[in-house]
Protein backbone atom coordinates (compact mmCIF):
# COMPACT_ATOMS: atom_id res chain seq x y z
CA UNK A 1 0.00 0.00 0.00
CA UNK A 2 1.57 3.20 -1.05
CA UNK A 3 -0.86 5.98 0.84
CA UNK A 4 -3.96 6.07 2.69
CA UNK A 5 -5.90 8.79 4.46
CA UNK A 6 -8.71 8.70 6.89
CA UNK A 7 -11.65 10.95 6.20
CA UNK A 8 -15.06 11.87 7.27
CA UNK A 9 -16.33 11.84 4.21
CA UNK A 10 -15.33 10.85 0.94
CA UNK A 11 -17.04 11.03 -2.16
CA UNK A 12 -16.40 9.71 -5.76
CA UNK A 13 -17.16 11.03 -8.78
CA UNK A 14 -17.12 14.83 -9.23
CA UNK A 15 -19.77 16.16 -11.73
CA UNK A 16 -22.48 18.66 -10.60
CA UNK A 17 -23.72 16.47 -7.87
CA UNK A 18 -20.21 15.18 -6.39
CA UNK A 19 -19.32 18.84 -6.42
CA UNK A 20 -22.33 19.93 -4.36
CA UNK A 21 -21.66 17.30 -1.96
CA UNK A 22 -18.12 18.30 -1.04
CA UNK A 23 -18.91 22.58 -0.54
CA UNK A 24 -21.57 20.75 1.42
CA UNK A 25 -19.55 18.56 4.07
CA UNK A 26 -16.34 20.82 3.67
CA UNK A 27 -18.38 24.14 4.49
CA UNK A 28 -20.10 21.92 7.64
CA UNK A 29 -16.17 21.48 8.32
CA UNK A 30 -15.97 17.60 7.97
CA UNK A 31 -12.99 16.46 6.25
CA UNK A 32 -13.59 15.96 3.11
CA UNK A 33 -12.02 13.82 -0.13
CA UNK A 34 -13.42 14.03 -3.37
CA UNK A 35 -11.80 11.28 -6.09
CA UNK A 36 -12.91 13.10 -8.89
CA UNK A 37 -11.30 11.08 -11.89
CA UNK A 38 -9.85 12.22 -14.60
CA UNK A 39 -13.10 13.42 -16.06
CA UNK A 40 -13.66 16.20 -13.61
CA UNK A 41 -17.07 17.83 -14.41
CA UNK A 42 -19.06 14.95 -15.43
CA UNK A 43 -22.16 14.95 -18.75
CA UNK A 44 -22.28 18.87 -17.50
CA UNK A 45 -18.39 19.26 -19.00
CA UNK A 46 -19.32 18.10 -21.91
CA UNK A 47 -22.28 20.49 -23.03
CA UNK A 48 -21.13 23.87 -24.53
CA UNK A 49 -24.25 26.20 -23.25
CA UNK A 50 -26.06 25.97 -20.21
CA UNK A 51 -29.49 27.98 -19.98
CA UNK A 52 -31.54 26.82 -17.19
CA UNK A 53 -29.10 27.27 -14.19
CA UNK A 54 -30.62 29.11 -12.30
CA UNK A 55 -28.46 32.46 -11.48
CA UNK A 56 -26.83 32.42 -15.14
CA UNK A 57 -29.32 34.72 -16.92
CA UNK A 58 -26.87 34.88 -19.54
CA UNK A 59 -26.15 31.71 -19.84
CA UNK A 60 -23.10 29.26 -18.60
CA UNK A 61 -20.48 27.44 -20.37
CA UNK A 62 -20.90 24.06 -18.63
CA UNK A 63 -16.91 23.87 -17.95
CA UNK A 64 -16.97 27.32 -16.46
CA UNK A 65 -19.92 25.93 -14.32
CA UNK A 66 -17.78 22.87 -13.25
CA UNK A 67 -14.75 24.67 -12.64
CA UNK A 68 -16.65 27.66 -10.82
CA UNK A 69 -18.12 24.65 -8.32
CA UNK A 70 -14.95 22.94 -8.21
CA UNK A 71 -13.41 26.00 -7.05
CA UNK A 72 -16.17 26.66 -4.10
CA UNK A 73 -15.47 23.02 -2.90
CA UNK A 74 -11.96 23.77 -2.39
CA UNK A 75 -12.57 27.02 -0.96
CA UNK A 76 -14.22 25.29 2.13
CA UNK A 77 -11.00 22.42 2.25
CA UNK A 78 -12.33 19.69 -0.06
CA UNK A 79 -8.99 17.52 -0.88
CA UNK A 80 -9.70 16.71 -4.43
CA UNK A 81 -7.52 14.11 -6.16
CA UNK A 82 -7.92 13.79 -9.72
CA UNK A 83 -7.70 9.45 -9.69
CA UNK A 84 -10.88 6.59 -10.36
CA UNK A 85 -11.81 4.74 -7.32
CA UNK A 86 -10.82 0.99 -8.19
CA UNK A 87 -12.76 -0.93 -5.78
CA UNK A 88 -14.38 -0.59 -2.71
CA UNK A 89 -15.04 -2.25 0.53
CA UNK A 90 -18.23 -1.82 2.65
CA UNK A 91 -18.37 -4.82 4.40
CA UNK A 92 -16.41 -3.23 8.17
CA UNK A 93 -16.01 0.65 9.21
CA UNK A 94 -14.33 2.25 8.51
CA UNK A 95 -15.85 2.21 4.81
CA UNK A 96 -12.68 1.64 2.27
CA UNK A 97 -12.24 3.42 -1.02
CA UNK A 98 -9.37 1.75 -3.30
CA UNK A 99 -7.34 3.23 -6.00
CA UNK A 100 -5.01 0.85 -6.81
CA UNK A 101 -2.71 0.28 -4.03
CA UNK A 102 -3.78 2.99 -2.53
CA UNK A 103 -6.59 2.64 0.09
CA UNK A 104 -8.89 5.38 1.72
CA UNK A 105 -10.90 5.02 5.03
CA UNK A 106 -14.49 7.17 5.57
CA UNK A 107 -16.80 7.25 7.85
CA UNK A 108 -19.59 8.23 4.92
CA UNK A 109 -19.07 7.47 1.10
CA UNK A 110 -20.94 9.72 -1.65
CA UNK A 111 -21.41 8.28 -4.57
CA UNK A 112 -21.77 10.34 -7.49
CA UNK A 113 -20.10 8.33 -10.66
CA UNK A 114 -22.66 9.66 -13.00
CA UNK A 115 -24.09 7.65 -16.42
CA UNK A 116 -22.57 7.03 -19.79
CA UNK A 117 -24.20 6.24 -23.24
CA UNK A 118 -25.75 3.17 -23.35
CA UNK A 119 -24.31 1.20 -26.30
CA UNK A 120 -25.43 -1.27 -28.56
CA UNK A 121 -22.92 -3.99 -27.37
CA UNK A 122 -21.55 -4.98 -30.72
CA UNK A 123 -18.29 -5.40 -31.75
CA UNK A 124 -18.38 -3.04 -34.75
CA UNK A 125 -20.07 -0.29 -33.14
CA UNK A 126 -16.34 0.02 -31.31
CA UNK A 127 -14.66 -0.51 -34.25
CA UNK A 128 -16.33 2.44 -36.08
CA UNK A 129 -16.66 4.80 -33.32
CA UNK A 130 -15.55 8.26 -34.53
CA UNK A 131 -15.67 6.43 -38.14
CA UNK A 132 -19.24 7.42 -38.26
CA UNK A 133 -20.68 5.51 -35.43
CA UNK A 134 -21.36 9.02 -33.23
CA UNK A 135 -23.30 9.72 -29.74
CA UNK A 136 -23.67 13.41 -29.83
CA UNK A 137 -24.79 15.08 -32.77
CA UNK A 138 -23.89 18.56 -31.24
CA UNK A 139 -20.60 17.52 -31.62
CA UNK A 140 -20.38 15.99 -34.74
CA UNK A 141 -23.51 16.56 -36.68
CA UNK A 142 -21.72 19.14 -39.15
CA UNK A 143 -19.70 16.40 -40.19
CA UNK A 144 -22.61 14.49 -42.32
CA UNK A 145 -23.93 17.41 -44.34
CA UNK A 146 -25.76 16.02 -47.19
CA UNK A 147 -25.26 12.36 -45.96
CA UNK A 148 -27.51 10.13 -45.02
CA UNK A 149 -27.35 9.00 -41.10
CA UNK A 150 -29.36 6.38 -39.33
CA UNK A 151 -30.57 7.65 -35.58
CA UNK A 152 -30.99 4.32 -33.21
CA UNK A 153 -33.21 4.68 -30.60
CA UNK A 154 -37.46 6.46 -29.88
CA UNK A 155 -36.75 8.85 -26.42
CA UNK A 156 -36.29 12.28 -26.10
CA UNK A 157 -32.57 12.51 -26.83
CA UNK A 158 -33.11 10.27 -30.10
CA UNK A 159 -35.59 12.07 -31.54
CA UNK A 160 -33.68 15.50 -30.41
CA UNK A 161 -30.59 14.28 -32.01
CA UNK A 162 -32.66 13.42 -35.22
CA UNK A 163 -33.68 16.71 -35.91
CA UNK A 164 -30.38 18.11 -35.03
CA UNK A 165 -29.25 15.54 -37.27
CA UNK A 166 -31.99 16.74 -40.02
CA UNK A 167 -30.37 20.77 -40.48
CA UNK A 168 -27.13 18.73 -42.05
CA UNK A 169 -27.80 15.52 -42.96
CA UNK A 170 -29.67 14.49 -46.58
CA UNK A 171 -32.09 11.60 -45.07
CA UNK A 172 -32.35 10.54 -41.27
CA UNK A 173 -34.00 7.60 -40.53
CA UNK A 174 -34.71 6.58 -36.78
CA UNK A 175 -34.67 3.23 -36.11
CA UNK A 176 -36.51 2.11 -32.73
CA UNK A 177 -37.34 -1.10 -31.48
CA UNK A 178 -40.93 -0.48 -30.57
CA UNK A 179 -43.94 0.43 -33.12
CA UNK A 180 -43.91 4.24 -31.67
CA UNK A 181 -41.64 6.29 -29.79
CA UNK A 182 -41.00 7.40 -26.01
CA UNK A 183 -40.11 10.45 -26.76
CA UNK A 184 -42.24 13.32 -25.79
CA UNK A 185 -45.64 14.50 -27.77
CA UNK A 186 -43.95 17.82 -28.66
CA UNK A 187 -40.54 16.31 -30.24
CA UNK A 188 -42.27 13.78 -31.73
CA UNK A 189 -44.37 15.67 -33.38
CA UNK A 190 -41.75 17.82 -35.12
CA UNK A 191 -40.38 15.01 -36.07
CA UNK A 192 -43.39 13.58 -37.79
CA UNK A 193 -43.40 17.40 -39.92
CA UNK A 194 -39.88 17.12 -41.04
CA UNK A 195 -39.47 16.11 -44.08
CA UNK A 196 -35.67 14.43 -44.28
CA UNK A 197 -36.87 12.11 -41.19
CA UNK A 198 -38.14 8.63 -41.69
CA UNK A 199 -39.45 5.73 -39.39
CA UNK A 200 -38.48 2.44 -39.35
CA UNK A 201 -39.99 0.94 -36.48
CA UNK A 202 -40.05 -2.50 -34.33
CA UNK A 203 -36.15 -2.60 -35.77
CA UNK A 204 -33.28 -3.72 -34.21
CA UNK A 205 -29.50 -3.08 -35.19
CA UNK A 206 -28.28 -6.14 -36.04
CA UNK A 207 -24.28 -4.90 -37.29
CA UNK A 208 -22.94 -1.90 -38.47
CA UNK A 209 -21.16 -2.18 -42.11
CA UNK A 210 -17.98 -1.42 -43.88
CA UNK A 211 -14.77 -1.28 -44.39
CA UNK A 212 -12.80 1.37 -42.87
CA UNK A 213 -15.61 3.91 -42.44
CA UNK A 214 -19.39 2.75 -41.66
CA UNK A 215 -21.22 2.23 -45.03
CA UNK A 216 -24.00 0.89 -43.19
CA UNK A 217 -26.42 -1.39 -41.18
CA UNK A 218 -28.24 -4.96 -41.08
CA UNK A 219 -31.13 -4.42 -39.70
CA UNK A 220 -33.73 -6.92 -38.15
CA UNK A 221 -37.62 -6.03 -37.97
CA UNK A 222 -38.48 -7.80 -34.84
CA UNK A 223 -42.19 -8.51 -35.46
CA UNK A 224 -41.46 -10.28 -38.95
CA UNK A 225 -37.74 -11.12 -38.55
CA UNK A 226 -36.60 -9.73 -41.86
CA UNK A 227 -33.21 -9.19 -42.37
CA UNK A 228 -32.11 -6.11 -44.29
CA UNK A 229 -29.41 -3.79 -44.79
CA UNK A 230 -29.79 0.29 -45.34
CA UNK A 231 -26.79 1.86 -46.85
CA UNK A 232 -25.77 5.31 -44.61
CA UNK A 233 -22.74 7.11 -43.94
CA UNK A 234 -23.22 7.37 -39.74
CA UNK A 235 -24.69 5.74 -37.09
CA UNK A 236 -25.74 8.02 -33.71
CA UNK A 237 -26.51 5.86 -31.20
CA UNK A 238 -29.18 7.12 -28.59
CA UNK A 239 -30.20 4.70 -26.77
CA UNK A 240 -30.70 6.18 -23.27
CA UNK A 241 -27.82 5.72 -20.07
CA UNK A 242 -26.05 2.99 -18.36
CA UNK A 243 -25.14 4.41 -14.42
CA UNK A 244 -21.05 4.24 -13.64
CA UNK A 245 -21.46 1.57 -10.88
CA UNK A 246 -19.57 -1.62 -11.94
CA UNK A 247 -17.31 -1.05 -8.86
CA UNK A 248 -20.02 -1.29 -6.58
CA UNK A 249 -21.16 -4.63 -7.89
CA UNK A 250 -21.40 -7.02 -5.08
CA UNK A 251 -21.18 -3.78 -2.50
CA UNK A 252 -24.05 -2.41 -2.75
CA UNK A 253 -27.71 -3.88 -3.45
CA UNK A 254 -28.39 -3.03 -7.29
CA UNK A 255 -30.87 -4.00 -10.12
CA UNK A 256 -30.39 -5.35 -13.18
CA UNK A 257 -29.42 -2.31 -15.10
CA UNK A 258 -26.84 -1.13 -12.22
CA UNK A 259 -29.49 1.57 -10.55
CA UNK A 260 -28.48 1.25 -6.80
CA UNK A 261 -31.03 1.79 -4.21
CA UNK A 262 -34.67 3.17 -4.78
CA UNK A 263 -36.13 5.11 -7.75
CA UNK A 264 -35.96 8.22 -4.89
CA UNK A 265 -33.86 8.86 -2.22
CA UNK A 266 -29.76 8.74 -1.49
CA UNK A 267 -30.26 5.45 0.63
CA UNK A 268 -28.30 2.33 -0.34
CA UNK A 269 -28.50 -0.97 1.07
CA UNK A 270 -25.29 0.42 3.39
CA UNK A 271 -25.43 2.93 6.26
CA UNK A 272 -23.40 5.70 5.61
CA UNK A 273 -23.18 5.21 1.96
CA UNK A 274 -25.32 7.44 0.20
CA UNK A 275 -26.45 8.20 -4.29
CA UNK A 276 -26.85 11.03 -5.53
CA UNK A 277 -26.51 12.39 -9.26
CA UNK A 278 -27.22 10.93 -12.61
CA UNK A 279 -26.54 7.50 -11.27
CA UNK A 280 -29.71 7.48 -9.63
CA UNK A 281 -31.62 9.52 -11.76
CA UNK A 282 -33.63 7.57 -14.57
CA UNK A 283 -35.58 10.29 -15.37
CA UNK A 284 -34.63 13.80 -14.84
CA UNK A 285 -31.17 14.54 -15.60
CA UNK A 286 -30.81 18.34 -14.87
CA UNK A 287 -27.62 20.09 -13.76
CA UNK A 288 -30.13 21.54 -10.61
CA UNK A 289 -31.65 18.11 -9.94
CA UNK A 290 -28.05 16.40 -9.87
CA UNK A 291 -26.95 19.34 -7.14
CA UNK A 292 -30.05 18.99 -5.19
CA UNK A 293 -29.73 15.39 -5.00
CA UNK A 294 -25.82 16.06 -4.23
CA UNK A 295 -26.92 18.39 -1.37
CA UNK A 296 -29.37 15.62 0.23
CA UNK A 297 -26.49 13.13 -0.23
CA UNK A 298 -24.33 15.66 1.78
CA UNK A 299 -26.56 16.39 4.76
CA UNK A 300 -27.21 12.66 5.25
CA UNK A 301 -23.84 11.89 4.95
CA UNK A 302 -23.11 14.94 7.51
CA UNK A 303 -26.05 13.33 9.98
CA UNK A 304 -24.47 10.10 9.72
CA UNK A 305 -21.26 11.30 11.12
CA UNK A 306 -22.03 13.00 13.50
CA UNK A 307 -24.25 10.05 14.70
CA UNK A 308 -21.41 8.12 15.16
CA UNK A 309 -18.89 10.53 16.41
CA UNK A 310 -21.57 10.56 19.65
CA UNK B 1 2.89 32.00 -25.07
CA UNK B 2 1.28 28.67 -26.38
CA UNK B 3 3.08 26.60 -29.28
CA UNK B 4 -0.13 25.61 -30.93
CA UNK B 5 -0.77 27.19 -33.91
CA UNK B 6 -4.30 28.09 -34.54
CA UNK B 7 -5.09 26.98 -38.45
CA UNK B 8 -7.38 27.85 -41.46
CA UNK B 9 -7.94 26.55 -44.54
CA UNK B 10 -5.93 29.85 -46.13
CA UNK B 11 -2.60 28.51 -44.77
CA UNK B 12 -3.12 24.93 -44.49
CA UNK B 13 -0.95 24.16 -47.40
CA UNK B 14 2.10 26.49 -46.34
CA UNK B 15 1.76 25.35 -42.71
CA UNK B 16 0.38 21.75 -42.71
CA UNK B 17 0.76 19.95 -45.99
CA UNK B 18 4.57 21.04 -46.98
CA UNK B 19 5.76 21.75 -43.68
CA UNK B 20 9.59 20.21 -43.52
CA UNK B 21 8.73 18.11 -39.82
CA UNK B 22 5.48 16.31 -38.82
CA UNK B 23 2.95 18.72 -37.88
CA UNK B 24 0.24 16.89 -35.72
CA UNK B 25 -2.98 18.75 -36.14
CA UNK B 26 -6.44 18.46 -33.45
CA UNK B 27 -9.66 19.17 -35.55
CA UNK B 28 -12.42 20.68 -33.19
CA UNK B 29 -14.86 23.03 -32.75
CA UNK B 30 -16.39 24.88 -29.32
CA UNK B 31 -19.51 22.95 -28.99
CA UNK B 32 -17.76 20.04 -28.60
CA UNK B 33 -17.51 18.86 -24.88
CA UNK B 34 -14.74 16.35 -25.57
CA UNK B 35 -13.03 19.29 -27.04
CA UNK B 36 -13.04 21.83 -24.57
CA UNK B 37 -11.63 19.05 -22.11
CA UNK B 38 -8.98 17.69 -24.80
CA UNK B 39 -7.96 21.21 -25.07
CA UNK B 40 -5.95 21.84 -22.15
CA UNK B 41 -4.26 19.18 -22.46
CA UNK B 42 -3.05 19.63 -26.10
CA UNK B 43 -1.88 23.11 -25.38
CA UNK B 44 0.87 21.33 -23.01
CA UNK B 45 2.01 19.23 -25.97
CA UNK B 46 4.52 21.28 -27.61
CA UNK B 47 7.28 21.55 -24.93
CA UNK B 48 6.79 17.86 -24.80
CA UNK B 49 7.88 17.45 -28.32
CA UNK B 50 11.44 18.38 -30.23
CA UNK B 51 11.12 19.18 -33.92
CA UNK B 52 7.35 18.64 -34.36
CA UNK B 53 4.50 21.44 -34.96
CA UNK B 54 1.57 21.57 -33.36
CA UNK B 55 -1.77 23.20 -34.71
CA UNK B 56 -5.79 23.15 -34.16
CA UNK B 57 -8.40 23.68 -37.10
CA UNK B 58 -11.86 25.02 -35.76
CA UNK B 59 -14.07 23.43 -37.87
CA UNK B 60 -17.36 25.55 -37.11
CA UNK B 61 -14.53 28.99 -38.06
CA UNK B 62 -15.42 28.57 -41.79
CA UNK B 63 -16.87 26.09 -44.60
CA UNK B 64 -13.17 25.78 -45.96
CA UNK B 65 -12.41 24.61 -42.68
CA UNK B 66 -14.70 21.92 -42.30
CA UNK B 67 -14.30 21.05 -45.59
CA UNK B 68 -10.66 20.55 -44.99
CA UNK B 69 -11.41 18.32 -42.41
CA UNK B 70 -14.31 15.95 -44.29
CA UNK B 71 -11.25 15.73 -47.26
CA UNK B 72 -9.19 13.78 -44.58
CA UNK B 73 -11.46 12.08 -43.08
CA UNK B 74 -12.13 13.51 -39.65
CA UNK B 75 -15.36 12.03 -38.62
CA UNK B 76 -16.34 12.92 -35.02
CA UNK B 77 -14.34 15.58 -32.70
CA UNK B 78 -11.74 15.91 -31.29
CA UNK B 79 -9.75 14.23 -33.97
CA UNK B 80 -5.98 14.25 -34.14
CA UNK B 81 -4.14 13.76 -37.06
CA UNK B 82 -0.56 13.65 -38.15
CA UNK B 83 0.77 14.78 -41.26
CA UNK B 84 4.18 14.29 -42.48
CA UNK B 85 5.75 15.40 -46.11
CA UNK B 86 1.88 16.04 -46.72
CA UNK B 87 1.46 12.51 -45.76
CA UNK B 88 -1.67 11.52 -43.11
CA UNK B 89 0.60 9.18 -41.09
CA UNK B 90 -2.14 8.19 -38.47
CA UNK B 91 -4.75 9.77 -36.42
CA UNK B 92 -6.23 9.75 -32.95
CA UNK B 93 -10.00 9.87 -32.22
CA UNK B 94 -11.79 10.96 -29.23
CA UNK B 95 -10.54 12.41 -26.05
CA UNK B 96 -7.44 11.28 -24.35
CA UNK B 97 -5.82 11.74 -21.22
CA UNK B 98 -2.15 13.46 -20.88
CA UNK B 99 -0.42 10.42 -20.47
CA UNK B 100 -2.24 8.15 -23.21
CA UNK B 101 -1.97 11.13 -25.88
CA UNK B 102 1.54 11.56 -25.55
CA UNK B 103 2.25 8.33 -25.82
CA UNK B 104 -0.99 7.85 -29.06
CA UNK B 105 1.30 10.50 -30.60
CA UNK B 106 5.09 9.37 -30.25
CA UNK B 107 3.81 5.58 -31.48
CA UNK B 108 2.38 7.47 -34.81
CA UNK B 109 5.89 9.59 -34.84
CA UNK B 110 7.86 6.64 -34.55
CA UNK B 111 6.62 6.34 -38.44
CA UNK B 112 8.14 9.36 -39.27
CA UNK B 113 11.62 7.78 -40.57
CA UNK B 114 10.06 5.53 -42.63
CA UNK B 115 7.42 8.45 -43.74
CA UNK B 116 10.53 10.73 -44.44
CA UNK B 117 12.13 8.56 -46.64
CA UNK B 118 9.67 6.55 -48.69
CA UNK B 119 6.95 9.21 -49.36
CA UNK B 120 6.53 12.64 -51.46
CA UNK B 121 4.26 14.87 -51.02
CA UNK B 122 0.34 14.64 -51.75
CA UNK B 123 -0.91 16.76 -54.27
Amino acid sequence: MQGTGVYEVIIIGAGPAGLTSAIYTARAKLQTLVLTGQMIGGQIALTYQVDNYPGFPDGITGPKLVELMRRQAKKFGAELIDSEATAVDFSSRPLKVYVGEDEYHGTAVIIATGSKNRRLGLESEERFMGRGVFVCATCDAILYEGKRVVVVGGGDSAVQEALDMSKFARDVYLVHRKSNLSACRCLGDRAEKNEKIRFIWDTEVEEILGEKVVEGVRLRNRQTGEVWTLECDGVLLAIGWVPNTDVFRGQLDMDANGYIGSKKGVDTSVDGVYICGDLNDRKYRQVVTACGSGCIAALEAESFVHRQQK
Amino acid sequence: MSGVKELQADDWESEVMKAESPVVVDFWHDMCGWCLKLNPIYEELPERFDNVKFGKMNILTSVENRSIAIKHGVMGTPTIKVFCQGRDIGEIIGFRNRDDLIKDIKDILAKREDCLSHSSPLE
